[in-house]
């Protein structure tokens, strides 16, 4: 995009709970979705956002506003993005879902990775207990899959 | 032990607990009176200070309250410590579509792809079709030489994982630590090695003047020539063709016969 921070005008965007929040459009088309709005000239009104809400959307907004920024460095943005991720799965879920809804690639990368490092070097009983998973295997099957997958274990 | 309350049951906890403790708590312990009663549908609450109060508050038994899914939770101790670990009444990780959990699976490896498949039979679904086998499956080894067994042009996806997984096997590498085979046969000081990475084979030679072929993953003698009558400083291969040069000034040529893996 061609937009300078200075000349950027703001759109409204509309969350699911009704929100009305007030973004910089070169914060704003970080997100794909909104961006292609933008080119073709339908992002004049508040844009509905029927599945984001409020919260969440003021999040994701938070996140493109830090990475439009241009002066922020690599390892600043990096520094930043670890504290954006501690959150609680609630909200990890509920960003991941806003991410992927508006496209933003770069955030819906970070999230993945975050849960991705939950899961990390844990055993399957951990896993189930970190994110409150229903073990609905059979004893059988259970047996059998230990037993396929015994080398992941080693 | 499962909670099974119906939300009037819980609000009565609530209350209960805001009777039994310090006026100071009021605030915090009603932002999550509601949001727990009103369940997932209120996102806003997931905000950062309604999280502290309930990190206050959840050391409380009497809060311990599933809404939801009154069974599925374990033992609430275990719930506590870590920040990891969720409020057991908003929405989870594991709510999410597939094709999202499949992007978090993107950044496993192998190994972790392998212990997500034994938690529970979505995600042994999810982990066991992902896609991302076929990548680990040729970034280690290339695409295969020879077509899938299946004889579709395209292998299932989950086949893939099964390549991968018997082929790790079959290497006696596992995740990239090496195992360390002998391979018997040459009598004398071995010159020269030559492999053949994508018909999985090796070819040695030296002063026993005999050219050695090997299977690269199981660590077998495959074949070998006849004396040649000098020591062999140089073979190469390519799969039609085998050629090893001696010191006597000759150079030795094999054509490769198909499905026959023997010196002509």
């Amino acid at each position: 995009m061609s937009l300078s921070p200075s000349t950027s005008k703001m759109l409204s965007l509309k969350s699911s709970d009704g929100k009305v929040l007030e973004v910089e459009e070169h914060v704003a088309v970080l997100c794909e979705t909104i961006k292609s709005l933008v080119e073709d000239g339908c992002a004049d009104s508040p844009i509905p956002l029927a599945n984001v809400d409020g919260a969440t959307l003021g999040n994701v907004m938070e996140w493109c506003k830090k990475h439009a920024d241009q002066k922020a460095s690599a390892d600043d943005l990096e520094d930043w993005d670890a504290e954006f991720v501690e959150r609680d799965q609630g909200e990890l879920y509920h960003l991941i879902m806003a991410a992927n809804y508006l496209n933003i690639k770069g955030l819906l990368d970070l999230i993945c990775q975050k849960v991705a490092d939950m899961i990390k070097g844990k055993h399957p009983e951990k896993i189930r207990e970190i994110f409150n998973i229903e073990n609905d295997f059979t004893p059988e099957q259970q047996e059998q899959i230990r037993k396929d997958n015994s080398w992941a274990f080693e | 032990m499962a909670f099974e309350c119906q939300e009037s049951t819980e609000v009565c906890f609530t209350k209960k607990l805001l009777n039994s403790i310090d006026n100071s708590w009021k605030e915090e312990v009603e932002s999550n009176q509601i949001s727990t009663s009103t369940d997932n549908h209120i996102a806003t609450f997931d905000s950062k200070p309604e999280t502290e109060a309930k990190e206050v508050v959840d050391p409380k038994p009497t809060l311990k309250v599933y809404p939801n899914k009154g069974s599925t939770s374990s033992n609430c101790s275990n719930l506590l410590p870590s920040n990891d670990v969720l409020s057991h009444c908003r929405r989870s990780i594991t709510d999410l579509p597939p094709a999202l959990i499949s992007e978090i699976l993107n950044c496993l490896d192998p190994k972790e792809l392998g212990i997500v498949s034994c938690v529970s039979s979505t995600l042994y679904r999810l982990a066991s079709e992902h896609h991302v086998w076929k990548e680990f499956y040729c970034e280690r080894w290339g695409l295969p030489v020879v077509p899938m067994p299946q004889s579709s042009a395209y292998p299932d996806e989950k086949s893939w994982r099964e390549l991968f997984v018997e082929r790790e096997f079959r290497s006696k590498t596992f995740m990239g630590r090496f195992s360390v085979d002998v391979l018997y046969g040459h009598t004398e000081a071995v010159r020269t090695v030559f492999l053949l990475a994508s018909a999985k084979l090796i070819f040695t030679s030296g002063y026993d003047s005999i050219v050695r072929t090997w299977d690269m993953e199981d660590g077998l003698s495959i074949a070998s020539s006849r004396p040649l009558g000098c020591t062999i400083r140089a073979v190469a291969a390519d799969t039609k063709l085998l050629i090893a040069g001696g010191t006597d000034g000759f150079i030795h040529c094999w054509k490769a016969v198909e499905g026959i893996s023997v010196f002509v």
